[in-house]
């Protein structure tokens, strides 16, 4: 599959294909862009690979926090807030 | 991406204020995994991020009283964890990411990378692609939602230069807005942007090679 030569070729768009989901790129390069992927099937999977990078990223779980670490940051904050009052 | 509520933080926050521990905790177990990651990108030791974050949260405490909303609680939180963690990063003699915060110069060294992002033999003379990207939505054994997928995104996001991990951390890992990052970081947009990219699509690289070994 060759890309049509009216397009910006897809060395381009992989370039731009993350601004492009963060909805960063302004108007011109924007329309750019969509007018590549309308035709272009294989900038298409490119982008969906990032997509699908980025959910993935998304899915990391948070760690817990050390019981110990929390038990002293409550003791602090008790600490904290009645030398406040005090 | 992490969906928090920020009206939850701002309640948290009011009853925290108020002496409400068990409010306190809620946003200490919310918050500490999230500063603990960070802060271990500035120091060498998983013992100094206890420190810095100790010192974090301490800051908060004794700032909650004057925190006015004017950010988000979450940058608000952040920016001090980062601004305590390159000060200790720096008695370290730590080479310190975005060591430019209030200096505004980060423009000085953006990664020492300004290639194209994906292999350019993937690519024609003309720029188009000499073969198909996979179609990764065709997953038939859901390979990409497996634990596996997780451990390889992991280690590639360790993998990567200091500023693109510690951005994609913020953006895509605890789903800050790009305007949130800049605040924390100082970082400007545009860098911002380069330095998100080029980690996003290392960490995409790092899924390819998984996926096609």
């Amino acid at each position: 599959m060759s890309c049509p030569s009216d397009l910006i070729p897809c060395r381009d768009v992989a370039e731009l294909v993350s601004e492009y989901l963060d909805g960063a790129l302004d108007a011109e390069r924007r329309a750019a862009v969509e007018a590549h992927l309308d035709r272009c099937g294989w900038c298409r999977a490119y982008l969906e690979q990032i997509r699908i990078t980025v959910r993935v990223v998304g899915d990391i779980p948070p760690e817990s926090v050390d019981p110990a670490l929390e038990r002293g940051l409550l003791d602090l904050y008790r600490k904290l807030t009645k030398d406040d009052e005090g | 991406m992490p969906s928090l509520q920020p009206s939850d933080d701002e309640s948290l926050v009011d009853r925290a204020r108020d002496g409400d521990e068990a409010a306190f905790a809620a946003l200490v177990r919310r918050y500490t995994p999230m500063l603990m990651r960070l802060a271990r990108m500035y120091v060498p030791t998983d013992a100094l991020a206890e420190d810095v974050v100790q010192e974090t949260w301490v800051a908060v405490v004794r700032g909650l009283e004057r925190f006015e909303g004017r950010s988000s609680f979450k940058t608000w939180l952040f920016r001090i964890l980062v601004n305590r963690a390159k000060t200790r990063g720096v008695r370290e003699h730590r080479s310190i990411p975005f060591a430019s915060v209030g200096g505004g110069s980060d423009g000085a060294g953006i990664e020492a990378e300004d290639g194209p992002t994906v292999d350019p033999s993937r690519f024609t003379s003309e720029g188009a692609w000499t073969s198909a990207p996979a179609d990764w939505r065709d997953d038939p054994e859901r390979s990409l939602e497996s634990d596996e997928a997780l451990r390889i995104v992991r280690a590639a996001i360790d993998e990567l230069p200091e500023r693109q991990k510690i951005v994609i951390t913020l953006r895509d890992l605890e789903g800050l807005s790009s305007d949130e990052v800049r605040n924390v970081l100082d970082v400007s947009e545009t860098n911002q942007r380069v330095l998100l990219h080029r980690a996003r699509t290392k960490v995409r690289q790092a899924l390819e090679d998984w996926i096609a070994a």
